[in-house]
């Protein structure tokens, strides 16, 4: 593979970079953002660092994937430049078709599965199957680090299943409540 | 004493986490020998490795381990250890605890219980406190009947005042009074609401405080009629109400009131009879007025700011104190030196309304440089439990002044790297840079204020580079995937001739985080 294009987004705004090696493993890249060309020096370093000279400015920069670790069409990540964040959204354009043809069947039908976004306990449940609820609406709240945390429905509409009991253990990523 | 004085030969930390840790760094510069407790998901915690023995105590939950008199004192036993140090939170204010432990005829690196004590209820401690002529926050303890009455009483106080329904909360039934003027219409309305709200109309009279600042002053006492204070800390930077970036000297205390406020809060130690460690803390309102909040009966979180403008270690004066020696740094102190600040960096997310994200950490790398500490109680591979408190590490800067500190701090937490959970180091970052921050004019209210703002952090140049990176990060993992499939081909082992599951064996999946 000697290019690759790149959808991302960040803050609701999309851009393409295309990445191209010439054909050559040897540090050095083409780059294509929203078609403004750089030549770029970039360098893969242990525990996700990468190492980028631009015009011989020098970026230190961490790359930590924020989506699910086992979805391969997730493609949140924290990057870190200088010192500041950037939360992004990024896929190859393979992927990104893929991913679109997974999920215009998902949010056809409309179905919001609400998850714990850490490991804790399920402190209270707020609402009962059947229950219909506004967008915002508390539905759950997870106890963890001796804090609560209010879980609220990104959608109005009826509560379908409530998957965990009150005091029960969840992971991160736990299923709890699905809205449809 | 009952057998002449104290040795503190080997000290038991009843605490977990950078406390534990911090506690013990010092013991070893003593030459003290350690005793650690720990519960099951503590095993490997880095205050577990670091002391010189370590005793299982129980399962996670601290009300079964760390909070467990009775096991600490029989590990105390096994041990030999014949002090403990309490760190701070669980049962550090815990006077039950002090005498358990004077009661087994060790030493409590602490407070004597009565003080405690003394400290622990509000309105006690406020009586004792007007004793001492150490200023409180105006108010009455109780509700008031009669409006010419209550009036004469926000005159003498002052205005602006706050009229809150004595069975009140929520807001319901409180009226905030700025001129003589507004009180009749205030006293009615407020009356009246408390009558609905919770079919009670008694209603009681505070000062209210604008803009109010929470200052704090360390103080020490030693068995020797020693009381000092080490000036004051700022801790207006809260989340919560819990404090997230303090620093020392504050920005907006003046010498006279710094020395006003270190005399006020030795004088609220003496009426305590005081030993050790602790710290007055104060509202401070707009207009420099100073009023008493609390006692702190322990060593702060916050300690590592002292120890910078003082050049002291607060553990080691501690230490000696409990050995009935007097206070290592002989006289009252005059003056500190320079300006440090603190950021507690915790497992939170602070674009996610704070919510907590324990987890495995994956990569860790601590700020370094001059003038830079670091005191944390995690490393790289420990996973930071669902169970305990989310602040992780501290990282602390001094410079001469404090724009130099501020400067540093703000690069050092720029290098403080975490991957596999998510951390609040940008948000400190961010906080370090606000234009009220920067100026020293901030108060209580200043995170509600930055979040409402949400200023504009990172550019167009950081946006531009982190997509290339990432494009570039993502191009590499998918060349590599390509790569170990070629590299099958000249070996024999081409994927023809395998079964399914060892071609996805072969392909090792990339390690993510």
């Amino acid at each position: 593979m000697r290019s690759m294009k790149f959808i991302a987004e960040i803050g609701g705004r999309s851009h393409t970079i295309e990445v191209d090696n010439h054909g050559a493993d040897d540090g050095y890249y083409t780059m294509v953002v929203d078609g403004e060309r750089h030549e770029v020096d970039a360098q893969l370093l242990r525990s996700h660092i990468v190492s980028v000279l631009i015009d011989h400015k020098s970026y230190d920069v961490d790359i930590e994937k924020s989506g699910k670790l086992d979805d391969t069409l997730d493609g949140r990540m924290k990057v870190r430049v200088r010192g500041r964040v950037v939360n992004l959204d990024i896929l190859s354009e393979r992927r990104k078709k893929m991913k679109e043809a997974a999920t215009a069947h998902l949010s056809q039908s409309g179905v919001v599965n609400i998850e714990s976004p850490m490991p804790g306990k399920v402190f209270k449940m707020l609402v009962k199957e059947g229950d219909e609820v506004e967008e915002g609406q508390g539905v759950v709240v997870v106890e963890a680090m001796k804090m609560e945390n209010e879980l609220k429905s990104p959608k109005a509409g009826t509560v379908t299943s409530v998957k965990v009991n009150e005091g029960q253990a969840v992971d991160a990523g736990t299923s709890l409540v699905i809205i449809e | 004493m009952k057998n002449g004085q104290p040795k503190v030969t080997k000290v038991l930390v009843a605490n977990r986490g950078e406390i534990a840790v911090r506690v013990m760094r010092t013991c070893r510069e003593m030459g003290i020998p350690t005793v650690a407790v720990y519960s099951d998901p503590d095993r490997v915690a880095l205050h577990t490795r670091y002391a010189t023995e370590a005793y299982h105590i129980g399962p996670a939950s601290p009300s079964e381990s760390y909070l467990r008199i009775d096991k600490l004192l029989d590990v105390a036993k096994r041990s030999g250890a014949d002090a403990i140090h309490p760190g701070y939170g669980f049962l550090s204010e815990n006077s039950e605890f002090a005498r358990a432990v004077a009661d087994a005829g060790l030493t409590f690196i602490g407070p004597p219980p009565e003080a405690m004590d003394a400290m622990a209820t509000k309105t006690m401690a406020r009586q004792l406190m007007a004793k001492a002529d150490v200023p409180i926050v105006p108010g009455l303890e109780e509700g008031i009947d009669d409006e010419a009455e209550a009036k004469a009483y926000a005159v003498k106080i002052g205005f602006p005042v706050m009229l809150k329904a004595s069975a009140g909360g929520g807001g319901k039934g409180m009226r905030k009074v700025d001129r003589a003027e507004d009180f009749a219409s205030a006293w009615r309305a407020a009356r009246s609401e408390a009558a609905k709200s919770f079919g009670n109309d008694e209603v009681y009279i505070e000062k209210f405080l604008e803009k109010p600042r929470h200052i704090e002053i360390q103080v020490f006492a030693d068995g020797h009629g020693n009381v000092h204070h080490l000036f004051e800390r700022e801790c207006s930077v809260q989340r919560r109400h819990q404090k997230l970036i303090e620093e020392a000297p504050s920005p907006f205390v003046t010498p006279e009131m710094r020395k006003e406020m270190g005399e006020v809060a030795c004088r609220a130690a003496r009426a305590v009879n005081y030993l050790g460690a602790g710290t007055v803390e104060f509202l401070v309102d707009a207009h420099r007025n100073f009023y008493f909040m609390e006692m702190n009966t322990r060593l702060q979180v916050e300690h590592p700011v002292t120890e910078m403008i003082t050049g002291f270690d607060l553990v080691e004066a501690q230490i000696r104190v409990a050995r009935g020696e007097a206070l290592p740094w002989g006289n009252q102190p005059q003056s500190q030196r320079g300006w440090a600040v603190e950021a507690r960096v915790c497992a939170e997310d602070a674009m996610n309304n704070f919510v907590p994200t324990p987890g495995v950490i994956r990569h860790f790398r601590t700020a370094e440089g001059p003038y830079v500490r670091n005191d944390t109680g995690v490393y790289r591979g420990f996973e930071v439990s669902m169970d305990y408190d989310p602040m992780i590490a501290k990282v602390i800067a001094w410079g001469p002044d404090r724009q130099t500190a501020i400067q540093r701090l703000d690069r050092a937490l720029a290098e403080f790297t975490v991957k596999g959970i998510t951390v609040n180091s940008q948000f400190l970052r961010q906080i370090l840079q606000y234009k009220e921050f920067k100026e020293g004019h901030y108060d209580t209210g200043i995170i509600q204020r930055f979040q409402d703002e949400q200023p504009q952090w990172f550019t167009e140049e950081h946006e531009q580079v982190a997509m290339m990176a990432a494009a570039f990060f993502l191009f590499e993992e998918e060349q590599r995937k390509g790569a170990r499939v070629v590299t099958g081909q000249g070996t024999g082992t081409s994927g023809r001739d395998l079964h399914a599951w060892q071609r996805s064996v072969g392909v090792r999946p990339p390690f993510r985080w």
